[in-house]
């Protein structure tokens, strides 16, 4: 939850950062007096719920006309009933959002019930990516050789199964030769943290923002070391080390080190689906049928809120690196082929879920 | 230089920070609008904290904490509030004022309880500051020492005290207790993540709503009371000082109750994770620690005085975990987090050594706001006290709006709503075979920490866990809780017969 909300308070800080002396676009007055909606698939308090609260606050000023802007919490169902909610209820005018965090793009692929919204038809007016950070105890294994060499199989902490992490430790797990055994139930990441730190967990994955903020004490300390972080999928299919960690290396380059040869395979791209949710995370996205001027004007005002230098400053000054944030068609375009998997790319996430 | 003396270094440079222009204008501006939020029903601390938040972000991590602390004090206060005045808790964990302070309230009593509540929550929140305050040296090899057998032993233990909710009727307090874990286990399950019990409702994925239960359980069975009794919701007159000062001398003639449950506020407020269910336990604490128990539920002050106390003290243990480790144990404390982060403040263990002034500020602007927080409720307490003398026609309606209102935010739907009815209904069957409801709510929040925390450790520690001492000691102390009676009851029938004339009756 923790990373959640500093992502949300981020995007927060640079849409204010944006405000008042920001440029204004100029076009259309569509958006004068009216109101757009913001619809949370979660409660109050979560980063999904405080970046939309931001960008309600401080993005009018980017939008023609500077409409009202209001948040609306819809959560349950895993996501799904808010989702549903702008899909199925509301009309495609441009004047409703949701928000979706990536786990709910996962439970989308798998048909999870209450998923049934069209998320591969949705467009999305811009993202907040995050990466993940995988790390052992360095009484366990101070390094990934060794962690290879040991084998496993690793416990790994987690609040509940069917999340990102878990897909990506079984996955990667299969491609270097480690085991991963699954624990569930934790209340959040930082609870996950506390067990590893009193030695109940030997390892753990951690998105890379949350990594920073309550992991990195514990590197310092040198009671953890990080294996490989996931890294962000850019619309090339290219493998970047996430900014917030730039000097913890890809799983991608720990795999061209250890064997000499890019990774490749079935394993390979269910993995690659993975981190294209992950590098369209937290998200914003609209009604399919929403007309295009419509889209193009709210693009415009994420984009120019978060190109921003002050938006650069904060994130710097909160995490140490500039956060990225991705437009609305280069998002789309990251999940174009992720959310349309092959049914055997399908049948490997079942395979890890049950694995795991 | 010792510990002792960095530590009341870093307490006086954290105070002198508090007063400083402009933290102590903004902690103030956070009181008057958590109190302005605070009177609108439906409204959570959580939801007012989320929608300031994007305020703080030009401020200092000082600021921008004394700014949502402030808020965050008179906020839990309301939720005492209007649990005793109207019987719905303002928040689900607000819902054990009910039990005795609202049928103070329809005693013509609300001014007692409310003064009691407010005193009572001062008291645990400077003891719960002072302790931690105290204890930092040792908080984090404490916190590490409590793995996930340990918070399942609590979680147990917590479970005994169904016995002391169960008022006369064990066997029934014991089923209704069970009635709540079964509901517990609705929704996804945390281990496997299979759907139980869910119906294919999409509303239940996640679980029965604690909020839309007990404001059902507890607010829909005021309505109908209301209705029968048109004269308003205080059956007795109402004193000319509604008995405000009266709570507070209540609060300080059973001190040593008010002292331990604030000790147990804010050692389950330090444990991740379980804090949740603290003012529920230190109302069975009050409950099992009185000799004489026949007022419970009907309008004990000392029903007030546990809950009122141990709701405010957790508050200051959940704040050490946070900035020591990281880890929020409530939605607000996640959005408090937030806000230090957004402001570069790491949490960790630099918290507790370098940056210790600014915790120990983060823990003075928690003293000062609740006091002030408590001094401006007093100022109104008169005029909220009136409202128990209105006629029930007239605030019939306001009191719907509560619940169902309640009901709605509790996820922002129709079928919490709908759920929030349902309960009413089975807490009016409930009360008319005399059932207790209290069991069935502290099964429900114990139910899911007991599955989630045995799951864990079972899955790190397999049936060794059960071994561990730590385990083994709290599991005794659950022992002994649940026998004592017993053995006291034995010890009492082996002793010499008491003249009658000498012997204890308790005040009606």
């Amino acid at each position: 939850m923790l990373e959640w909300i500093v992502r949300a308070a981020l995007a927060a800080a640079v849409l204010a950062a944006c405000g008042s002396g920001a440029p204004r676009s100029s076009g259309g007055a569509f958006y004068a007096g009216k109101t757009i909606r913001i619809i949370v698939p979660t409660g109050p308090g979560g980063t999904t719920d405080i970046t939309a609260r931001l960008f309600a606050q401080q993005v009018r000023d980017y939008i023609p006309g500077r409409p009202a802007i209001v948040v609306e919490n819809q959560e349950g169902g895993g996501n799904s009933v808010g989702i549903r909610n702008l899909t199925e209820h509301t009309p495609p005018d441009g004047l409703n959002l949701v928000s979706i965090p990536a786990s709910a793009g996962l439970r989308w692929l798998l048909r999870e019930p209450g998923h049934t919204y069209p998320l591969d038809k949705m467009p999305a007016v811009g993202s907040l990516p995050g990466g993940q950070v995988t790390m052992s105890r360095t009484d366990v294994a101070p390094d990934l050789d060794t962690f290879i060499r040991k084998g496993g199989p690793y416990k790994m902490g987690g609040t509940a199964p069917g999340g990102q992490g878990q897909y990506a430790e079984v996955l990667l797990g299969h491609l270097m030769g480690f085991k991963t055994q699954h624990v569930f139930g934790f209340g959040s990441f930082a609870e996950v943290a506390l067990a590893v730190e009193r030695g109940e967990l030997p390892a753990s994955t951690t998105g890379d923002l949350n990594y920073v903020q309550s992991w990195l004490s514990m590197v310092n300390r040198k009671v953890i070391v990080p294996l490989f972080q996931g890294g962000l999928l850019t619309e090339k299919g290219e493998v970047i080390r996430s900014p917030l960690v730039p000097d913890v290396p890809t799983a991608y380059e720990q795999y061209k080190r250890l064997f000499g040869k890019d990774p490749a395979g079935e394993d390979w791209e269910a993995y690659k689906v993975v981190l294209a949710l992950n590098s369209a995370s937290t998200a914003l996205f609209m009604h399919p049928d929403t007309p295009s001027d419509r889209l193009a004007i709210l693009r415009e005002a994420f984009s120019k809120a978060t190109a921003d230098q002050k938006w650069a400053d904060d994130t710097k000054k909160s995490l140490g690196a500039p956060q990225p944030a991705i437009d609305g068609q280069r998002t789309n375009d990251i999940l174009k082929g992720a959310l349309s998997p092959s049914p055997r790319t399908i049948e490997i996430f079942k395979q890890a879920l049950a694995e795991g | 230089m010792s510990e002792l003396s960095v530590l009341a270094q870093a307490s006086v440079s954290g105070l002198i920070q508090v007063f400083t222009w402009p933290t102590f204008p903004l902690m103030m501006l956070g009181v008057a609008i958590g109190f302005l939020v605070g009177i609108l029903p439906g409204i959570s601390a959580g939801a007012t904290l989320a929608l300031m938040l994007p305020f703080t972000f030009v401020m200092k991590p000082v600021e921008a904490f004394a700014f949502l602390l402030g808020m965050l004090s008179i906020s839990i206060m309301f939720g005492d509030i209007t649990s005793i005045l109207f019987g719905v808790p303002g928040e689900p964990l607000a819902a054990s004022m009910v039990l005795d302070g609202h049928p103070m309230a329809t005693k013509g009593q609300a001014g007692r309880a409310l003064g009691a509540a407010l005193m009572s929550s001062l008291l645990g929140a400077l003891v719960g500051a002072f302790i931690l305050a105290a204890s930092i040296p040792i908080i984090r090899p404490l916190v590490l020492s409590v793995g996930a057998a340990e918070l399942f032993g609590l979680a147990l233990l917590g479970m005994v005290f169904i016995a002391a909710l169960s008022t006369h009727n064990m066997l029934k307090g014991v089923l209704m207790g069970g009635f709540g874990m079964m509901l517990s286990t609705v929704g996804s399950s945390p281990q496997v993540g299979v759907e139980r019990y869910t119906l294919g409702i999409p509303f239940l994925f996640e679980g029965v709503n604690l909020v839309a239960v007990t404001v059902g359980l507890f607010g829909v069975s005021e309505l109908v009371d209301l209705y029968i009794h048109p004269i308003g919701i205080a059956r007795a007159r109402v004193g000319p000082l509604g008995g405000v000062w009266h709570g507070c001398k209540d609060t300080f003639a059973h001190w040593a109750l008010a002292l331990r449950c604030s000790l147990l506020g804010t050692i389950l407020g330090v444990i991740p994770g379980i804090g949740s269910s603290a003012q529920w336990l230190s109302y069975a604490h009050a409950v099992q620690s009185a000799k004489d128990k026949g007022g419970f539920g009907s309008g004990d002050v000392r029903g007030v005085i546990g809950p009122g106390a141990a709701m405010n003290a957790k508050e200051g243990g959940n704040l050490i975990t946070t900035v020591a480790f990281g880890v929020p144990g409530s939605t607000t404390m996640a959005i408090l987090l937030g806000a230090f982060l957004i402001q570069g403040v790491a949490p960790g263990p630099s918290m507790l050594t370098n940056q210790l002034p600014l915790t120990m500020s983060f823990v003075w602007i928690m003293i000062v706001s609740h006091v002030i927080s408590v001094g401006l409720s007093f100022l109104f307490l008169q005029q909220m006290v009136r409202i128990t003398e209105i006629r029930s026609s007239l605030i019939l309606p306001g009191i719907v709006l509560l619940i169902l209102f309640g009901g709605y935010s509790a996820d922002n739907s129709l079928f919490s709503m709908g759920l929030t009815i349902l309960f009413g209904f089975i807490g009016i069957l409930m009360i008319r075979c005399d059932w207790p409801r209290p069991p069935l709510v502290l099964g429900l929040v114990l139910g899911r920490l007991l599955e989630r925390h045995l799951g864990i450790a079972y899955q790190v520690y397999g049936f060794s866990f059960a071994l561990r001492p730590a385990f083994v000691g709290i599991v005794l102390i659950a022992a002994l809780v649940t026998f004592a009676p017993l053995i006291r009851r034995r010890l009492a029938r082996q002793a010499p017969e008491v003249p009658s004339e000498l012997a204890y009756v308790p005040e009606s």
